[in-house]
């Protein structure tokens, strides 16, 4: 239905929603889309979309800090504040900082294995990593390496962990010598990130230090901090001018329902009411207040059940063995494996088909167990941050994207066991005090 | 000798005869009392017709809701029933699935320690 020359309503072919498109006077397009949920609640999702014919770009900023660029030979996905990270048709990743400084970038690389043949790799500079919300360089460049290797005829990158001394992982075998307690002065302990369901007053076990901090951490790199004045004043200014923007579009459709009788018979059909546009219009400005500091709820069967992956992937380091989706797949305990996202991630849900985001540290189970005809497979939300996909949300996720979560786990489990090397080697132990 | 003259006795009346009497004067009285009477069997009557149509219908409604209650149970049991098989297959198979990632961990933390000459 036309509103008038820029505007249009287009109801979903469902029923359950609409989306209003508005074409801007720069040539970029501002789209709204609005669907009831199964719990009746309004489900708002708005962006921008800026596309740039003679490079092939088109780029999505969301009303919710999202910003998603798909171009030729790439794609990235960032959150508002965070790094981009960059996907390139090559099979190569790069990460950039919100200030443009490269936080990894990769390369093919040729080595020679164990087996004394050389093999075609791809190596990863790391420069830096995200510490609550600012980005803290390495004093040297970190390397990390993976192999090519074909997983249901595509090839995949596998991490391949360095080795390290037998002493590395001898912490990791017996309690702590100095029970580490959760203090205020605890330099290594969960941030407050998340909140576990059953808190813990101190750490005995390592493993179960290693494994909290497996969630936090993730959880810590994807959340968005407030940012110092003038760092991103601009960017907060442009989103915000955005937001009112698309809130004055809703309202505009939302008055026109009362004199459009095309309008007004579309929306009676799908009992929608103007007193619907008005929530919609409530929902997308609470976004602005949505606070993403809020702790995320982890429960205590995912804890538990990541504890047990972290002492598998800590073993597994020791052995120089993999951690391969095809493995994990094969093995029995699929059904019950949690998969970290590593990264920001686009899915669509597998019901409504929607959009909706997976940041770092989202935790994802297999809802069905590929079989290997499709490149994609159904995964089901466990636990996810406020402007996630929604926990118990089913979305299809590219198996490639899979490995790289397994990579991403493997990769913070051994940042996380030098942590907690070096914290327990220190003087002062793992407190301040 | 003279005959006896015959005295004049005064009447006596008996008391009830005598109520009777004043009955016979105020019919009122009996009508109201009769009315009054009435109303109350009639009362007595309505109210015990009233409980027990009450009765009736709470009966009614008992066993309508016992009716209800069997139904909507026989079904919760069959929703159980149907479900119960679903539920133990899938806390079979998480079980399962928890010991095939417990009996990975042993073998890949054996292997590890045996390397580590901890073993």
């Amino acid at each position: 239905v036309t509103i008038n020359a820029t505007t249009s309503v287009v109801p979903r072919t469902d029923r359950s929603g609409f989306a209003i498109h508005h074409q801007n006077a720069d040539g970029s397009q501002f789209v709204v889309t609005q669907r009831r949920l199964s719990n009746g609640a309004p489900h708002v999702v708005g962006y921008k979309q800026i596309d740039d014919p003679r490079r092939g770009v088109t780029t999505r900023i969301y009303s919710n800090g999202y910003r998603v660029t798909a171009g030729r030979d790439f794609d990235s996905r960032s959150v508002h504040g965070g790094p981009t990270f960059v996907s390139y048709r090559s099979g190569l990743h790069a990460a950039v900082l919100s200030n443009g400084k490269p936080m990894f970038r990769e390369g093919f690389a040729v080595i020679r294995g164990v087996d004394g043949h050389e093999h075609r790799v791809i190596q990863r500079t790391v420069y830096a990593r995200m510490v609550h919300g600012s980005p803290v360089f390495f004093a040297a460049p970190a390397v990390r390496v993976y192999d090519v290797v074909p997983i249901y005829g595509a090839p995949v990158y596998l991490y391949r962990p360095p080795l390290f001394e037998s002493i590395f992982y001898r912490p990791f075998w017996t309690p702590f010598a100095v029970v580490v307690a959760v203090t205020p002065d605890c330099v290594i302990c969960p941030a407050p990130v998340v909140a576990f369901a059953a808190p813990v007053t101190r750490y005995v076990n390592p493993i179960d230090l290693v494994g909290d901090l497996q969630i936090s951490t993730a959880f810590d790199d994807g959340a968005v901090y407030p940012q110092p004045l003038a760092t991103l004043q601009d960017d907060d200014a442009a989103l915000a001018e955005m937001r009112n923007q698309m809130s004055d579009l809703q309202r505009q459709v939302s008055t026109s329902v009362e004199t459009n009788n095309l309008l007004k018979a579309q929306f009676a059909d799908q009992g929608t009411q103007a007193r619907d546009l008005q929530a919609q219009v409530d929902a997308l400005k609470s976004q602005q207040t949505i606070s993403n500091m809020a702790p995320v709820q982890v429960p205590e069967e995912v804890r538990q059940q990541i504890r047990q992956q972290v002492r598998l992937s800590i073993a597994q380091h020791q052995n120089g063995h993999l951690l391969a989706l095809s493995d994990v797949i094969a093995s029995g305990y699929a059904k019950i494996y949690i998969f970290q996202a590593a990264a920001p991630l686009s899915v669509s849900d597998v019901d409504s088909g929607d959009e909706c985001f997976l940041n770092t540290g989202d935790l994802i189970a297999f809802a069905k167990i590929p079989t290997g005809d499709s490149p994609v497979t159904q995964m089901k939300v466990i636990t996810s941050a406020a402007n996630s996909c929604q926990s118990k949300q089913v979305v299809d996720v590219p198996l490639t994207d899979l490995q790289e979560m397994l990579n991403g786990f493997s990769e913070r489990v051994e940042d996380n066991m030098k942590r907690v090397n070096s914290c327990i080697s220190a003087p002062g132990g793992c407190s301040r005090a | 000798m003279r005959a006896p003259v015959p005295q004049s006795v005064p009447r006596q009346v008996p008391p009830a005869l005598a109520a009777a009497t004043g009955t016979r004067h105020n019919p009122w009285v009996w009508a109201g009392a009769s009315a009054l009477t009435v109303v109350l069997l009639g009362g007595v009557g309505y109210w015990g017709w009233i409980n027990k149509l009450a009765n009736d219908e709470t009966a009614r409604r008992l066993a309508q809701l016992s009716e209800v209650s069997q139904h909507r149970g026989a079904e919760a049991a069959a929703a159980d029933a149907r479900r119960a098989p679903e539920d133990m297959a899938e806390r079979a198979q998480i079980a399962a699935a928890q010991a095939a990632l417990n009996k990975q961990i042993t073998e890949e933390e054996n292997l590890a320690k045996a390397r580590a000459g901890m073993k």
